[in-house]
Protein backbone atom coordinates (compact mmCIF):
# COMPACT_ATOMS: atom_id res chain seq x y z
CA UNK A 1 0.00 0.00 0.00
CA UNK A 2 1.41 2.86 -0.64
CA UNK A 3 0.86 5.67 1.65
CA UNK A 4 2.16 9.43 1.56
CA UNK A 5 1.90 10.09 5.78
CA UNK A 6 5.07 11.62 6.35
CA UNK A 7 6.52 11.40 10.00
CA UNK A 8 10.17 13.54 11.42
CA UNK A 9 12.05 13.88 14.13
CA UNK A 10 13.82 17.32 15.21
CA UNK A 11 16.63 16.65 17.43
CA UNK A 12 16.80 20.37 18.62
CA UNK A 13 12.99 19.44 20.46
CA UNK A 14 13.86 18.96 24.51
CA UNK A 15 11.37 15.82 23.63
CA UNK A 16 13.13 12.61 22.96
CA UNK A 17 13.03 11.35 19.57
CA UNK A 18 11.47 8.27 20.59
CA UNK A 19 8.25 10.04 21.94
CA UNK A 20 8.40 12.07 18.92
CA UNK A 21 7.94 9.18 16.86
CA UNK A 22 5.31 7.65 18.96
CA UNK A 23 3.16 10.73 19.17
CA UNK A 24 2.85 11.13 15.19
CA UNK A 25 1.98 7.72 15.04
CA UNK A 26 0.02 8.24 17.58
CA UNK A 27 -1.82 11.27 16.38
CA UNK A 28 -2.07 9.92 12.35
CA UNK A 29 -4.23 6.87 14.21
CA UNK A 30 -6.34 9.15 16.02
CA UNK A 31 -6.96 11.17 12.93
CA UNK A 32 -8.25 8.52 10.96
CA UNK A 33 -5.07 8.40 8.27
CA UNK A 34 -3.47 5.48 9.72
CA UNK A 35 -6.09 2.94 9.91
CA UNK A 36 -6.76 -0.28 11.77
CA UNK A 37 -5.08 -3.58 9.98
CA UNK A 38 -2.24 -0.92 8.44
CA UNK A 39 1.14 -1.86 8.03
CA UNK A 40 4.46 0.07 8.97
CA UNK A 41 7.93 0.54 7.89
CA UNK A 42 10.24 -2.15 9.53
CA UNK A 43 12.29 -0.62 12.63
CA UNK A 44 15.43 -0.45 9.82
CA UNK A 45 13.75 1.37 7.54
CA UNK A 46 12.11 3.83 9.17
CA UNK A 47 15.02 4.32 11.53
CA UNK A 48 17.47 4.76 8.29
CA UNK A 49 15.07 7.18 6.70
CA UNK A 50 14.96 9.51 9.87
CA UNK A 51 18.26 8.89 10.62
CA UNK A 52 18.18 7.67 14.14
CA UNK A 53 19.19 4.67 15.86
CA UNK A 54 17.15 1.48 15.39
CA UNK A 55 16.85 1.00 19.21
CA UNK A 56 15.00 4.56 18.84
CA UNK A 57 11.98 3.33 16.51
CA UNK A 58 12.08 -0.11 18.38
CA UNK A 59 11.59 1.66 21.52
CA UNK A 60 8.51 4.13 20.04
CA UNK A 61 7.03 0.64 18.51
CA UNK A 62 7.08 -1.00 21.66
CA UNK A 63 5.32 1.65 23.58
CA UNK A 64 2.80 2.18 20.85
CA UNK A 65 2.24 -1.46 21.03
CA UNK A 66 2.03 -1.51 24.89
CA UNK A 67 -0.32 1.40 25.01
CA UNK A 68 -2.34 -0.78 22.61
CA UNK A 69 -1.76 1.28 19.23
CA UNK A 70 -0.08 -1.29 17.59
CA UNK A 71 0.41 -4.81 17.42
CA UNK A 72 3.56 -6.87 16.35
CA UNK A 73 2.44 -9.07 13.15
CA UNK A 74 5.53 -11.93 13.38
CA UNK A 75 7.96 -11.70 10.69
CA UNK A 76 5.17 -9.91 8.58
CA UNK A 77 5.74 -6.37 10.73
CA UNK A 78 4.09 -4.12 12.58
CA UNK A 79 0.57 -3.09 12.00
CA UNK A 80 -2.27 -0.59 13.63
CA UNK A 81 -4.15 -2.10 16.28
CA UNK A 82 -7.84 -2.64 15.27
CA UNK A 83 -9.58 -1.57 18.05
CA UNK A 84 -8.34 1.60 19.08
CA UNK A 85 -7.22 2.56 22.89
CA UNK A 86 -8.75 5.70 22.70
CA UNK A 87 -11.16 4.79 25.27
CA UNK A 88 -9.19 3.68 28.27
CA UNK A 89 -8.34 6.77 31.14
CA UNK A 90 -4.96 5.93 31.62
CA UNK A 91 -3.99 5.50 27.54
CA UNK A 92 -6.35 8.86 27.18
CA UNK A 93 -4.06 10.78 30.19
CA UNK A 94 -0.96 9.44 28.58
CA UNK A 95 -1.66 10.28 24.60
CA UNK A 96 -2.19 14.07 26.40
CA UNK A 97 0.03 14.38 27.97
CA UNK A 98 2.52 13.10 25.24
CA UNK A 99 0.64 15.62 22.57
CA UNK A 100 1.18 18.39 24.75
CA UNK A 101 4.83 17.91 26.18
CA UNK A 102 5.81 18.14 22.23
CA UNK A 103 3.67 21.50 21.70
CA UNK A 104 5.16 23.23 24.60
CA UNK A 105 8.93 21.95 23.71
CA UNK A 106 8.60 22.88 20.15
CA UNK A 107 6.89 26.32 21.11
CA UNK A 108 9.26 26.81 24.45
CA UNK A 109 12.20 25.64 21.71
CA UNK A 110 11.03 28.73 19.07
CA UNK A 111 11.44 31.55 21.87
CA UNK A 112 8.40 31.71 23.76
CA UNK A 113 7.96 31.80 27.88
CA UNK A 114 6.05 29.23 29.22
CA UNK A 115 4.17 32.01 31.02
CA UNK A 116 3.05 33.11 27.31
CA UNK A 117 2.35 29.73 26.11
CA UNK A 118 -0.04 29.41 29.58
CA UNK A 119 -1.98 32.26 28.85
CA UNK A 120 -2.55 31.61 25.14
CA UNK A 121 -3.47 28.36 26.16
CA UNK A 122 -6.17 29.70 29.04
CA UNK A 123 -7.69 32.16 26.69
CA UNK A 124 -8.17 29.85 24.07
CA UNK A 125 -9.70 27.39 26.34
CA UNK A 126 -12.24 30.37 27.50
CA UNK A 127 -10.85 30.10 31.23
CA UNK B 1 43.95 -16.52 -37.15
CA UNK B 2 46.56 -18.28 -35.60
CA UNK B 3 46.68 -18.67 -31.43
CA UNK B 4 49.39 -16.53 -31.07
CA UNK B 5 47.61 -13.45 -33.50
CA UNK B 6 44.37 -14.21 -31.42
CA UNK B 7 45.79 -13.83 -28.15
CA UNK B 8 47.67 -10.35 -29.08
CA UNK B 9 44.69 -9.12 -30.66
CA UNK B 10 42.95 -9.49 -27.22
CA UNK B 11 45.72 -8.02 -24.72
CA UNK B 12 45.83 -5.13 -27.37
CA UNK B 13 41.90 -4.73 -27.66
CA UNK B 14 41.49 -4.96 -23.63
CA UNK B 15 44.18 -2.12 -23.20
CA UNK B 16 42.57 -0.36 -25.28
CA UNK B 17 39.37 -1.00 -23.76
CA UNK B 18 40.44 0.14 -20.03
CA UNK B 19 42.57 3.07 -21.34
CA UNK B 20 39.30 4.03 -22.59
CA UNK B 21 37.19 3.48 -19.66
CA UNK B 22 39.72 4.69 -17.16
CA UNK B 23 39.98 8.00 -19.31
CA UNK B 24 36.15 8.45 -19.47
CA UNK B 25 36.04 7.89 -15.73
CA UNK B 26 39.18 10.24 -15.02
CA UNK B 27 37.38 12.46 -17.36
CA UNK B 28 33.55 12.67 -15.42
CA UNK B 29 34.47 11.05 -11.93
CA UNK B 30 31.57 11.32 -10.37
CA UNK B 31 29.16 9.57 -13.18
CA UNK B 32 30.87 5.80 -12.76
CA UNK B 33 32.24 4.84 -9.68
CA UNK B 34 29.59 6.93 -7.76
CA UNK B 35 26.48 6.37 -10.08
CA UNK B 36 24.18 9.72 -10.56
CA UNK B 37 22.19 9.28 -13.04
CA UNK B 38 20.50 12.58 -14.72
CA UNK B 39 16.81 12.50 -13.42
CA UNK B 40 14.70 13.38 -16.19
CA UNK B 41 12.19 16.49 -16.97
CA UNK B 42 10.51 15.85 -20.52
CA UNK B 43 7.41 15.72 -20.33
CA UNK B 44 6.72 17.48 -17.13
CA UNK B 45 4.85 21.10 -16.84
CA UNK B 46 7.98 23.93 -16.25
CA UNK B 47 6.16 24.29 -12.87
CA UNK B 48 6.82 20.48 -11.98
CA UNK B 49 10.09 20.06 -14.19
CA UNK B 50 11.19 23.34 -11.64
CA UNK B 51 10.30 21.17 -8.58
CA UNK B 52 12.14 18.27 -9.85
CA UNK B 53 14.97 20.06 -10.58
CA UNK B 54 15.20 22.46 -7.12
CA UNK B 55 14.98 19.00 -5.05
CA UNK B 56 17.58 17.35 -7.75
CA UNK B 57 19.63 20.36 -7.10
CA UNK B 58 19.82 19.90 -2.86
CA UNK B 59 20.16 15.91 -3.12
CA UNK B 60 23.10 16.90 -5.13
CA UNK B 61 24.46 19.28 -2.33
CA UNK B 62 23.52 16.83 0.44
CA UNK B 63 24.99 13.82 -0.82
CA UNK B 64 27.99 16.12 -1.81
CA UNK B 65 29.56 13.05 -3.18
CA UNK B 66 33.82 13.46 -4.23
CA UNK B 67 35.37 13.42 -7.23
CA UNK B 68 37.72 10.79 -5.22
CA UNK B 69 35.94 7.81 -6.09
CA UNK B 70 35.69 8.01 -9.70
CA UNK B 71 39.94 9.38 -9.95
CA UNK B 72 40.44 6.37 -8.03
CA UNK B 73 38.68 3.92 -9.86
CA UNK B 74 39.49 5.95 -13.27
CA UNK B 75 43.23 5.61 -12.57
CA UNK B 76 43.59 1.83 -11.36
CA UNK B 77 41.98 1.18 -15.08
CA UNK B 78 44.56 3.37 -16.49
CA UNK B 79 47.61 1.53 -14.38
CA UNK B 80 45.21 -2.16 -15.62
CA UNK B 81 45.45 -0.81 -18.88
CA UNK B 82 49.58 -0.33 -18.58
CA UNK B 83 50.25 -3.50 -17.03
CA UNK B 84 47.92 -5.66 -19.73
CA UNK B 85 49.77 -3.43 -22.32
CA UNK B 86 53.35 -4.66 -20.80
CA UNK B 87 51.97 -8.15 -20.91
CA UNK B 88 52.11 -9.04 -17.41
CA UNK B 89 49.41 -11.63 -16.58
CA UNK B 90 46.24 -12.28 -19.02
CA UNK B 91 44.59 -9.56 -20.30
CA UNK B 92 41.16 -10.90 -18.68
CA UNK B 93 42.94 -10.50 -15.01
CA UNK B 94 43.36 -7.27 -15.74
CA UNK B 95 39.43 -7.19 -16.67
CA UNK B 96 38.74 -8.95 -13.96
CA UNK B 97 40.48 -6.62 -11.74
CA UNK B 98 39.24 -3.72 -13.36
CA UNK B 99 36.16 -4.51 -12.31
CA UNK B 100 36.55 -5.06 -8.85
CA UNK B 101 38.65 -1.98 -8.10
CA UNK B 102 35.03 -0.35 -9.52
CA UNK B 103 33.15 -2.65 -7.77
CA UNK B 104 35.14 -1.18 -4.32
CA UNK B 105 34.57 2.33 -5.96
CA UNK B 106 31.35 1.62 -6.03
CA UNK B 107 31.04 0.48 -2.23
CA UNK B 108 32.97 3.21 -1.00
CA UNK B 109 30.36 5.84 -2.74
CA UNK B 110 27.69 3.56 -1.09
CA UNK B 111 28.91 4.19 2.51
CA UNK B 112 29.61 7.61 1.58
CA UNK B 113 25.93 7.76 1.12
CA UNK B 114 24.50 5.82 3.86
CA UNK B 115 26.81 8.02 6.30
CA UNK B 116 24.69 11.49 5.58
CA UNK B 117 22.74 12.52 8.44
CA UNK B 118 21.16 15.72 8.87
CA UNK B 119 17.26 16.27 10.35
CA UNK B 120 14.84 14.52 7.56
CA UNK B 121 11.29 13.02 7.06
CA UNK B 122 10.08 9.63 6.78
CA UNK B 123 7.21 8.30 4.95
CA UNK B 124 5.23 5.85 6.45
CA UNK B 125 5.47 3.10 3.66
CA UNK B 126 6.91 -0.05 3.52
CA UNK B 127 9.42 -0.51 0.72
CA UNK B 128 11.67 -3.68 0.10
CA UNK B 129 14.82 -3.97 -2.16
CA UNK B 130 12.62 -6.35 -4.55
CA UNK B 131 10.15 -3.57 -4.65
CA UNK B 132 12.68 -1.31 -6.82
CA UNK B 133 14.70 -4.69 -8.29
CA UNK B 134 12.41 -8.14 -8.41
CA UNK B 135 14.30 -10.39 -6.38
CA UNK B 136 14.67 -13.02 -9.62
CA UNK B 137 16.80 -10.58 -11.29
CA UNK B 138 19.02 -10.42 -8.39
CA UNK B 139 19.21 -14.50 -8.26
CA UNK B 140 20.00 -14.44 -12.43
CA UNK B 141 22.72 -11.65 -11.41
CA UNK B 142 24.11 -14.75 -8.92
CA UNK B 143 23.65 -17.49 -11.10
CA UNK B 144 25.67 -15.38 -13.84
CA UNK B 145 28.24 -14.74 -11.32
CA UNK B 146 28.78 -18.31 -10.47
CA UNK B 147 28.56 -19.47 -14.54
CA UNK B 148 32.28 -17.38 -14.92
CA UNK B 149 33.41 -20.15 -12.22
CA UNK B 150 32.11 -23.39 -14.38
CA UNK B 151 33.55 -21.48 -17.53
CA UNK B 152 36.57 -21.74 -15.44
CA UNK B 153 36.27 -25.10 -14.99
CA UNK B 154 36.11 -25.65 -19.14
CA UNK B 155 38.39 -23.32 -19.97
CA UNK B 156 40.41 -22.71 -17.32
CA UNK B 157 41.44 -19.29 -16.79
CA UNK B 158 42.00 -19.88 -13.21
CA UNK B 159 41.93 -16.45 -10.99
CA UNK B 160 40.72 -14.29 -13.55
CA UNK B 161 37.75 -16.31 -13.36
CA UNK B 162 37.03 -16.45 -9.59
CA UNK B 163 38.19 -12.43 -9.82
CA UNK B 164 35.20 -11.80 -11.97
CA UNK B 165 32.77 -14.17 -10.14
CA UNK B 166 33.55 -11.93 -6.69
CA UNK B 167 33.07 -8.63 -8.82
CA UNK B 168 30.07 -9.58 -9.80
CA UNK B 169 29.16 -10.87 -6.73
CA UNK B 170 29.94 -7.78 -4.93
CA UNK B 171 27.78 -5.74 -7.90
CA UNK B 172 25.33 -7.78 -7.05
CA UNK B 173 25.43 -7.23 -3.46
CA UNK B 174 25.58 -3.60 -3.37
CA UNK B 175 22.47 -3.37 -6.06
CA UNK B 176 20.93 -5.00 -3.41
CA UNK B 177 22.05 -2.51 -0.54
CA UNK B 178 21.19 0.65 -2.68
CA UNK B 179 18.07 -0.86 -3.68
CA UNK B 180 17.08 -0.79 0.46
CA UNK B 181 18.94 2.56 1.00
CA UNK B 182 17.27 4.85 3.56
CA UNK B 183 15.44 7.64 1.67
CA UNK B 184 16.89 10.90 1.51
CA UNK B 185 13.53 13.17 2.33
CA UNK B 186 14.55 16.53 3.61
CA UNK B 187 11.23 17.80 4.12
CA UNK B 188 10.90 21.28 1.58
CA UNK B 189 9.08 19.78 -1.21
CA UNK B 190 8.42 15.75 -0.07
CA UNK B 191 6.60 14.77 -3.41
CA UNK B 192 9.46 16.39 -5.67
CA UNK B 193 12.28 15.02 -3.21
CA UNK B 194 10.64 11.20 -2.89
CA UNK B 195 10.28 11.23 -7.34
CA UNK B 196 13.89 12.19 -7.17
CA UNK B 197 14.68 9.66 -4.27
CA UNK B 198 12.70 7.20 -6.13
CA UNK B 199 14.52 7.40 -9.66
CA UNK B 200 18.16 7.58 -7.74
CA UNK B 201 17.23 4.32 -6.22
CA UNK B 202 16.29 2.64 -9.68
CA UNK B 203 18.94 4.01 -11.43
CA UNK B 204 21.68 3.33 -9.07
CA UNK B 205 20.50 -0.04 -8.51
CA UNK B 206 19.50 -1.06 -12.21
CA UNK B 207 22.94 0.62 -13.19
CA UNK B 208 25.08 -1.46 -10.64
CA UNK B 209 23.66 -4.47 -11.52
CA UNK B 210 23.89 -4.16 -14.96
CA UNK B 211 27.64 -4.18 -14.23
CA UNK B 212 27.05 -7.78 -12.74
CA UNK B 213 25.41 -9.09 -15.81
CA UNK B 214 27.95 -7.48 -18.31
CA UNK B 215 31.05 -7.62 -16.94
CA UNK B 216 30.48 -11.50 -17.20
CA UNK B 217 29.02 -11.29 -20.68
CA UNK B 218 31.49 -9.62 -21.55
CA UNK B 219 34.37 -12.32 -19.80
CA UNK B 220 32.72 -15.10 -21.64
CA UNK B 221 32.58 -13.90 -25.03
CA UNK B 222 36.09 -12.20 -24.83
CA UNK B 223 37.23 -16.02 -24.52
CA UNK B 224 34.98 -17.57 -26.55
CA UNK B 225 36.36 -16.79 -29.58
CA UNK B 226 39.02 -19.24 -28.03
CA UNK B 227 37.13 -22.05 -27.78
CA UNK B 228 37.50 -25.20 -29.75
CA UNK B 229 35.21 -27.57 -28.10
CA UNK B 230 30.84 -27.03 -27.79
CA UNK B 231 30.63 -27.66 -24.06
CA UNK B 232 31.18 -23.31 -23.57
CA UNK B 233 28.20 -22.57 -26.04
CA UNK B 234 25.40 -23.22 -23.95
CA UNK B 235 26.73 -20.92 -20.25
CA UNK B 236 27.51 -18.42 -23.07
CA UNK B 237 23.71 -18.35 -24.16
CA UNK B 238 22.52 -18.41 -21.05
CA UNK B 239 24.56 -15.46 -19.78
CA UNK B 240 23.85 -12.84 -22.63
CA UNK B 241 19.99 -14.28 -22.88
CA UNK B 242 20.18 -13.07 -19.00
CA UNK B 243 22.21 -10.01 -19.81
CA UNK B 244 19.87 -9.10 -22.78
CA UNK B 245 16.20 -10.08 -20.43
CA UNK B 246 17.63 -8.11 -17.60
CA UNK B 247 18.32 -4.97 -20.20
CA UNK B 248 14.96 -4.82 -21.75
CA UNK B 249 13.32 -5.44 -18.21
CA UNK B 250 15.52 -2.52 -17.17
CA UNK B 251 14.44 -0.27 -20.28
CA UNK B 252 11.18 -1.03 -19.70
CA UNK B 253 10.97 0.13 -16.27
CA UNK B 254 12.87 3.40 -17.33
CA UNK B 255 10.27 4.42 -19.66
CA UNK B 256 7.13 3.56 -17.06
CA UNK B 257 5.99 6.26 -15.20
CA UNK B 258 7.11 6.47 -11.70
CA UNK B 259 5.44 6.71 -8.28
CA UNK B 260 2.67 9.39 -9.02
CA UNK B 261 3.57 11.66 -6.53
CA UNK B 262 3.75 15.16 -8.54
Amino acid sequence: MKTDLLIGVDVELAVPPNRQIAEQIRSLVQRGELTAGALLPTVRQLAGDLGVAPNTVARAYADLQAEGWLVGDGRRGTRIAERSPDRDKRVRANTLRGSIEQFVASLVGRGYSRHEIVAEIERLAGT
Amino acid sequence: MSEFAIQDFLRWFMTGLLAIVGSVTLLAPRQLAAVCPHVPTRGLDAATAGRIEDAAYRRKRLENISPAYGIAVGAAWLIFAGCCAAGWATPAMWYAAAFLSLAAGMAAAYLHLRAIAGRRVAVLDVRSASGVVPWYWFAAAVGVALAALAWSELRAPGWAAALICLAALASTFLAWRVAEMPALLGGDDVAAERFVDEHLRFGRATSILLFAFVEIFVFVMFDIGLARENPEQPIAALVAFAWIAYSAWTIANKLRPQHAVL
